[in-house]
């Protein structure tokens, strides 16, 4: 029994490992020089991929036939200092081994669909390079032991994210929603951070064994009162930034200028649920705290009716998609504050499939909804007219205008956090220039101005 | 105990030798000099520890001397060919023996003149900006005025080594207090603190970009806090440290701000690094183990992440014009398309510099964070609000650069030469492998850390 144990915790660190060393090692071949062809990378990812979904399900296999709850493994500290120790340890219960199998299950989907899919792009590369660290991020996400080691994972999720929005990088626009999905994350990411901190100050450990007792979802914490709220607080930010909830939804449309392939896994399926798992494991703390409990089900509704009305405006298919996927997970948050995991989590698994199989058939969708059209006589039946036959007229209309401006959620960050920042900095620019050189120059900026033709490469 | 002395003579004999030849063989003997100080360092660092007299060698010092001659010589490798001149050797190898010397010094007499010997290239009228050379020497000036006010008060106690940067002082007499006063003051000048935060920017914008990188990443300041600073203060002006400490965190959200609206590449680098070095600041000065051990660690973090940053940047501008790319208010350059690795690797050394897990920076920060918050929660808070700005602007940066439509520019100029490849690979697989295998790294700042924090907190 022991060496079956031993066996499945060597599963579990293989499903956790393998897309990031398989990352590493083919990352530093490029950096030296070799440059793998198209099929080597797609062949190498599936096997990747297909190593971590076997290892997932004969980890799955043993949990439910040994009637196990648990499978973790420590590899003692990461670091430490002084007091301070960073603990090494993976771990799979029923709430992060349902999240590992679909997320190197339908990693494996994409894989397979994007190499035809962008068989000759020029990003080619790169997008299989990120699946592959995307893939590594979310896994560890999901068997962290920890909080701490949670973060490498959840940063990782973001970083990819990013890199592939501004994938078609030849225009400006990806590039810059790319910035600007970024800024979001990182606001957000300042709530995991020191809601970690907080969590970490309060029990001396980040580890959930630590933190948590008993098996989800029946788990209990020692947390209370004033900290349980201020930790749960934060740690909803941090979901809230990630699962596009709003006030922070701005981010969702704008990640849509990334492939296809990349927005069914990252804004279909996975990476929006990254929140919304962060809430479901650290439910104990939510449940401690009736008032951070309440604000997650009122961001989850406002949320949910905000994807809901905008979604209905959108004029193009993949942003739909992001404003429908929007109001599930505005729902899954309003299940996860009412105290009903079991279900947020059946939720997320649903939700997932369906919307990364909407995603990956977008680019199909409005032509084959085209031959409908055409074969029909032009006389296709209007559907979605729910809310239309209940509400008022009027109200109608100023819903109308209040959804195509995206409940002015985008105006009201810029006006009121972005607008202020570039302000300060404007000003605090000047007063430095001023306070250093005594003068304000014309331009901001120095400029060694010192033409080198390009032509003359000795001089690289 | 040669090793110092060796680790100091090479680069300075070397300085003589590199004046009077050409460019190619300058580089290779400019390399081997560096060469010796790094492998001098290692030596030093299986030797006895000896923490007393003019020449000191412990945990502290090795490792930062072998860092600092490991991105010397990274430098002396990648910059451009047009770059490589023999006046340009010779202010990196002086650069180099002043820092070690600074370093390696368990004086004040001997710490000062490294400094000013560190100031010697950068007295060129010609190259770098009046405010900078004027805050240069200010900072000098207030390091004299700090020594000779403890020498004398030390002197008056009858110490056998009036000008040891070891031992708690006796007293917080005036001399004292004015004597710390103006040693905090010269740190905090030389860091970049604010109000002062503006000369890096200054210098790496408008002066020469790799010697001002080294100068930068010297941190003198910070060193001159974590070997004096903290062993010497008596207890009666440890508040000193708490005020230095907010001064790092403030500085380090103030100049991530700036960088919010900043469009020239060199000024944003600039503004980048005495962010970053800010936060390491805070961190040596927070008292608490975790955050002077993140601190330490953030050194190697800094030091090899904005010299990869700074190589890559040099090397554009060497292929692509200096002017090209000095204003990026809207523009994308689109270099990404021709200059590929270039790309990757100034991508993973800025995520590094901003904490990308899987990198060395992630372990740092999660020190940091720890020792800022566990010092003052709400002041800590700067920390992770400042890293995050600055990831916001490394992001911005690398998208200008190496994203967009990519013109003509860099046309048939070649991607990273082997030379440049070869120095920016280890220092991304550096950043890496410490960020996979973190706690060897951590394990040999720790030593250093321990005695920084048992010295703040004994007394």
């Amino acid at each position: 029994m022991i060496e079956l144990y031993g066996a499945m915790q060597m599963c579990l660190v293989a499903t956790s490992c393998i897309p990031g060393a398989m990352f590493l090692t083919l990352g530093l071949g490029w950096l030296l020089g070799w440059s793998p062809r198209e099929r080597t990378m797609a062949a190498l990812t599936n096997a990747t991929l297909v190593t971590s979904i076997v290892a997932t399900l004969i980890l799955m296999w043993w949990m439910v036939s040994s009637g196990s709850n648990v499978v973790s493994i420590a590899f003692g500290n990461w670091f430490s200092v002084g007091n301070y120790h960073f603990p090494l340890a993976f771990f799979v219960d029923w709430l992060s081994l349902p999240m590992v199998t679909l997320t190197v299950l339908l990693s494996g989907l994409v894989s397979a669909f994007s190499k035809r899919y962008l068989h000759r792009e020029r990003g080619f590369l790169r997008f299989f390079f990120l699946l592959q660290l995307f893939t590594f991020g979310a896994v560890l996400v999901f068997t962290s032991g920890s909080f701490d080691l949670l973060i490498a994972g959840w940063e990782l999720v973001g970083i990819t994210s990013v890199l592939l929005i501004s994938f078609f990088q030849e225009r400006a626009e990806p590039v810059r929603n790319a910035i600007r999905v970024f800024a979001t994350y990182r606001g957000c990411d300042l709530g995991l951070l020191v809601g970690v901190f907080v969590l970490y100050h309060h029990s001396g450990a980040a580890t959930f064994d630590r933190l948590f007792l008993g098996t989800w979802p029946n788990q209990t914490t020692t947390l209370a009162g004033a900290t349980a709220t201020t930790a749960a607080l934060l740690l909803l930010l941090a979901s809230m930034g990630k699962s596009a909830q709003a006030p922070f939804s701005g981010w969702l449309p704008r990640a849509m200028e990334g492939p296809t392939p990349s927005s069914a896994i990252f804004y279909g399926a996975i990476s929006v649920h990254v929140g919304a798992y962060l809430l479901l494991r650290a439910s104990p703390v939510l449940v401690a705290s009736p008032l951070a409990s309440a604000a997650v089900v009122i961001i989850g509704a406002w949320s949910a009716l905000h994807g809901t009305f905008v979604g209905r405006v959108c004029p193009d298919a993949k942003t739909a998609l992001a404003y429908a996927a929007m109001a599930q997970l505005g729902l899954i948050f309003v299940e996860i504050g009412l105290g009903f995991p079991r279900l947020a989590l059946a939720h997320i698994i649903g939700h997932s499939l369906v919307r990364m199989l909407q995603f990956l058939r977008a680019p199909s969708m409005l032509h084959e909804y085209h031959g409908m059209h055409a074969a029909s006589g032009g006389h296709l039946g209007r559907t979605g007219l729910h809310y239309e036959a209940i509400i008022p007229a009027a109200l109608r209309s100023w819903l109308y205008r209040l959804a195509l401006d995206r409940g002015y959620h985008d105006t009201a960050i810029d006006r009121y956090v972005i607008d202020p920042l570039s302000g300060l900095a404007r000003i605090l620019g000047v007063l430095s220039l001023r306070s250093t050189t005594g003068t304000t120059p014309s331009r901001p900026t120095c400029i060694p101005v010192t033409p080198l033709h390009i032509e003359r490469r000795a001089d690289v | 105990m040669f090793s110092l002395p060796l680790a100091i003579l090479a680069p300075l004999i070397a300085v003589f030798v590199v004046r009077k030849i050409t460019s190619d063989a300058g580089r290779k003997i400019a390399a081997i000099a560096a060469t010796l100080t790094l492998l001098s360092a290692f030596w030093a660092n299986w030797q006895v520890r000896v923490a007393s007299g003019w020449l000191v060698v412990d945990s502290l010092n090795t490792v930062t001397i072998a860092l600092f001659a490991a991105i010397t010589l990274s430098t002396i490798i990648f910059a451009p060919r047009r770059d490589c001149t023999s006046q340009f050797l010779s202010n990196t190898l002086l650069t180099l023996a002043a820092t070690t010397m600074a370093y390696a010094s368990g004086n004040l007499i001997l710490f000062t003149i490294a400094w000013a010997l560190g100031l010697l290239p950068f007295v060129s009228k010609e190259t770098v900006p009046k405010a900078v050379r004027a805050i240069l020497f200010i900072s000098l000036a207030a390091l004299i005025a700090g020594a000779v006010l403890l020498g004398i008060e030390r002197s008056n106690a009858q110490s056998p080594d009036p000008f040891s940067m070891f031992g708690a002082h006796p007293s917080s007499s005036m001399y004292a207090m004015w004597g710390f006063g103006f040693l905090g003051f010269a740190a905090v000048l030389r860091t970049g603190l604010f109000p002062f935060h503006s000369w890096p920017a200054l210098l790496l914008g408008q002066g020469p970009l790799l010697g001002g990188g080294l100068l930068v990443n010297a941190q003198l300041g910070a060193f001159l806090i974590a070997r004096a600073m903290v062993s010497m203060l008596p207890d009666a002006e440890r508040e000193l440290l708490v005020i230095l400490s907010n001064l790092g965190l403030f500085t380090s959200v103030y100049t991530a701000i700036l960088g919010v609206v900043e469009r020239n590449p060199r000024r944003l680098l600039a503004l980048l690094t005495v962010s970053q070095s800010a936060i390491l600041f805070a961190g040596i000065t927070s008292a608490s183990v975790e955050g002077i051990a993140g601190g330490l660690v953030h050194w190697f973090v800094i030091a090899v992440s904005t010299t990869g940053l700074i190589g890559v940047y040099r090397g554009l501008e060497a292929r692509i014009g200096e002017d090209a790319g000095a204003d990026l208010s809207g523009r994308f350059l689109g270099l990404a398309t021709q200059f590929p690795r270039l790309a990757v690797f100034f991508a993973g050394s800025s995520l590094a510099l901003v904490g990308l897990p899987g990198t060395l920076g992630f372990c740092s920060e999660d020190l940091l964070l720890h020792g800022s918050l566990q010092a003052d929660p709400l002041i800590g808070i700067a920390m992770p609000l400042a890293t995050a700005l600055n990831a916001v602007q490394v992001l911005r940066l690398f998208s200008h650069l190496f994203l967009g439509t990519r013109g003509t520019l860099g046309e048939g100029v070649p991607d990273a030469l082997p030379r440049e490849r070869w120095v920016l690979s280890a220092c991304l697989l550096f950043l890496v492998w410490g960020g996979l295998a973190p706690s060897a790294l951590v394990r040999l700042q720790t030593p250093a850390a321990e005695a920084i924090a048992g010295t703040a907190q004994h007394r």
